[in-house]
């Protein structure tokens, strides 16, 4: 992962060397600590380096590790295979957020995150909200109500975005484009709004990895083992949809990442969560670094969508590992 | 001596030409004999039985070259974006043009109920399309212009199909000559200006080779970054434009949703160390301005005008403005003499002008703001001096120093009103 970051953060139209990126990290360490630093970077290198490369290569890293995560947990909480992070409508709500912001000209950005962003994430939360609402009775969550809300909400909010659509006219283009999803937006405030969120998230999550097997054994089994199931739904649910929304709001819908990570892990390294979720963290992260690089540098100087390399680079691998094991492959 | 400049304000010059024209003994137009064949870009062969009388387009390029060919009475139907002359949208607004949707989603039976003898459409219509309004017997010619040659073919054609052919020829002879007269003028530079074209910037979305800004960036003597790493349109990052370090950097857009200087400031942003934020050679073209580069359309030529005094300002005598909303650039800027609200009077005396054509009204709007003091008296035509004046100042009025001035002639030599 740490691999993959350096290499995106190296990789790019602007010629860079390992040592420029080196010098810009310690020069701003310098400055940061009130060191008189003399270090010598070109001026425009410094500039790529430190407002593009450095938040773009950070925020595929947060992306990838949230998505893979989120999907990863839902899939343990829906015990369905093709539960994905964006199965509770979450990537429906953010992009009826985002086409909002774009054809209303909206201006409420905060925290130095532009309007698209800011809106996605509303729209997101509230998807949320509405769909955990209808699934939910007596205080409890059925798993089984939240995917067919989940899967109709999202049926829903599609059809007002096609209609939003229609009537974009000029501002079609940027919809178009943060659904494709990317990164090459991403500025520095994004990551310092984004980066607690996501890391504290996912710790929560990482420590509370038990209880997705728990999860996948039946309620009564797991009601003996001392677990409250619902509780446990609840906060996976709530803390998984809770990335999710975070890093759609900052990257767009990127697709297959949180679907396929963590069932290659599972191929690779077995089904128990306590090493399934950290791997599926540093796998989802380290690909989705991977594709962005791919996306920036397959064809120059025309930037590809990333969602696009996710699939055409993940579908074949995941193929090919499902191929491989398909007689021991189990859920 | 400072040679005289060449005033931008060329569709006035146009115009008042045309004005002229109608005054000196009309010459009887040769009535161009029907039927006629041509073949469009779609390679059909089309005849056309009798002149078109109901016209309907289906991109603004069509109808910009329809009312520069003087058929705007014949126009029966635009698209949603047609919005170029702005007499256009007055003529939708009054119902005398209808709306039949976008160029690539026309409503057929829109189209069919107007009852056109000609459609003119571009390829993106779609087959379908085509074949229905075919199916209606309805006559269309397609059209796919690739370059500013394309552009003269298709004029041509459109001007054969309408029996327009005459004003054709001398539309695209003025073209051309407009065209050469800006090649001419800017050989004279060593180093050719680079340049690189956007149109949005979430993505940047930026322009390369084979499109229309790319042939009027090369007229104009520039050199588009892009121009042989992309055909046609495509998103690149940031650094891909620091790496190219352009010398200027132009932004397109049909409408902002937010201000000018909020772009600005995000260019500025995105683009910091290269030689065209460094040096403020960032250039907004808006609406009119950037539709007259990226449509198919006489427009071009404005285009291209426009583009030549952004690159080289020494050699038009002086710098462009940053933020272009009109077609015609003008570099003349209202003396230093002049109050908030004659600055302001000269800016509505040249609005007034160039849209309404009404020389009288932007003449009193002069005197009025104390602009214009010495008061002249309209000069009769049998006036020697009259004679004088269309002489002197007939064709070459652009080369009037003051937009004051040429107003003043305007009016002394009777041209109340110029048809726009």
């Amino acid at each position: 992962m740490v691999l993959a970051w350096i290499i995106s953060v190296r990789i790019g139209p602007l010629h860079t060397s390992y040592m420029d990126i080196f010098h810009v990290l310690l020069k701003k360490a310098f400055l940061w600590l009130n060191w008189n630093a003399t270090l010598e970077v070109e001026k425009t290198k410094e500039f790529v380096i430190w407002n593009f490369r450095f938040p773009r290569a950070s925020m595929s890293i947060l992306v990838g590790a949230a998505l893979a995560a989120s999907g990863c947990v839902f899939q343990a909480v829906f015990k369905n295979p093709l539960a994905d992070p964006y199965v509770i409508g979450v990537s429906s709500g953010a992009a009826l957020g985002a086409a909002i912001a774009i054809i209303l000209g909206l201006h409420i950005a905060f925290l130095g995150v532009n309007s698209i962003a800011s809106v996605a994430f509303i729209g997101a939360l509230v998807t949320i909200l509405v769909v955990y609402r209808l699934a939910s009775a007596e205080g409890r969550i059925s798993v089984t109500s939240l995917l067919l809300a989940g899967v109709i909400v999202s049926i829903f909010l599609s059809a007002v975005l096609s209609i939003l659509m229609v009537f974009s006219g000029w501002e079609l283009h940027v919809l178009i484009f943060w659904l494709m999803g990317g990164f090459s937006h991403v500025r520095w405030p994004y990551i310092t709004t984004a980066t607690p969120i996501i890391i504290s998230c996912l710790i929560c999550i990482l420590l509370l990895a038990r209880n997705l097997n728990l999860l996948l054994l039946s309620e009564e089994e797991a009601q003996y083992l001392g677990v409250d199931i619902f509780k446990m739904v609840k906060i996976f649910l709530v803390l998984g949809s809770f990335i999710t929304a975070v890093a759609v709001s900052c990257s767009g819908c990127i697709g297959f990442v949180g679907l396929v990570v963590p069932h290659m892990m599972r191929i690779l390294l077995g089904p128990d969560h306590r090493i399934l979720l950290p791997s599926s963290i540093l796998a989802g992260a380290s690909l989705l670094t991977f594709c962005d690089i791919v996306a920036r540098i397959a064809c120059p100087p025309i930037e590809l969508p990333v969602g696009v390399i996710t699939a055409l680079i993940g579908a074949p691998f995941f193929l090919y590992l499902l191929y491989r094991k398909r007689e021991v492959y189990t859920f | 001596m400072r040679p005289p400049q060449k005033l931008p304000a060329l569709l006035f010059l146009l115009t008042l030409c045309l004005s002229i024209i109608q005054l000196a003994p009309i010459t009887s137009a040769i009535a161009q004999s029907f039927p006629v064949t041509i073949t469009d870009d779609a390679g059909r062969t089309i005849t056309i039985q009798s002149e078109p009388q109901r016209i309907v387009s289906l991109s603004p390029s069509l109808t910009e070259t329809l009312f520069a060919l003087g058929l705007g009475d014949k126009v029966v139907g635009v698209t949603q974006y047609c919005d170029y002359p702005p007499e256009v949208k007055t003529l939708v607004e009054q119902g005398k043009i209808t709306i039949i949707g976008g160029y690539t989603t026309p409503n057929v039976e829109i189209i069919i109920g107007l009852n056109p003898d000609l459609v003119l459409g571009h390829k993106l219509m779609g087959e379908d399309n085509l074949k229905a309004l075919e199916d209606a017997g309805i006559t269309v010619l397609v059209f796919e212009p690739e370059d500013i040659d394309g552009i003269y073919s298709q004029i041509e054609r459109i001007g054969k199909a309408t029996g327009k052919e005459e004003d054709a020829t001398s539309l695209i002879n003025a073209m051309k000559a407009r065209i050469d007269a800006v090649k001419q003028k800017v050989s004279v530079v060593s180093e050719k200006v680079r340049v690189v074209q956007m149109c949005w910037l979430e993505p940047i979305w930026v322009s390369g080779g084979k499109t229309f800004i790319n042939a009027a960036i090369e007229a104009a003597g520039g050199i588009n970054v892009f121009s042989d790493t992309i055909t046609g349109w495509a998103t690149v990052s940031p650094e891909t434009v620091i790496e190219a370090d352009p010398d200027v950097i132009i932004y397109t857009s049909m409408g902002l949703t937010v201000s000018p200087d909020e772009v600005k400031e995000k260019i500025r942003e995105l683009f910091g160390p290269t030689k065209a934020v460094q040096n403020d050679r960032v250039y907004l073209l808006i609406g009119d301005a950037a539709s007259m580069l990226e449509r198919s359309g006489p427009g071009i030529v404005d285009g291209i005008e426009t583009l030549a005094k952004i690159f080289y300002p020494s050699l038009y005598g002086g710098r462009a403005p940053t933020v272009i909303t009109e077609r015609v650039v003008s570099l003349i800027r209202p003396g230093a003499g002049y109050t908030q609200e004659q600055v302001k009077a000269i800016q509505e005396a040249k609005r007034i002008l160039t849209q309404e054509g009404d020389v009288e009204e932007a003449y009193t709007k002069l005197v009025e703001a104390g602009v214009i003091s010495i008061q002249i008296k309209s000069i009769a035509e049998s006036n020697p001096v009259y004679q004088k004046l269309i002489e002197l100042y007939g064709e070459n009025l652009e080369r009037y120093p003051t937009l004051e001035g040429r107003i003043q002639l305007l009016y002394a030599m009777g041209l109340f009103e110029i048809k726009v």
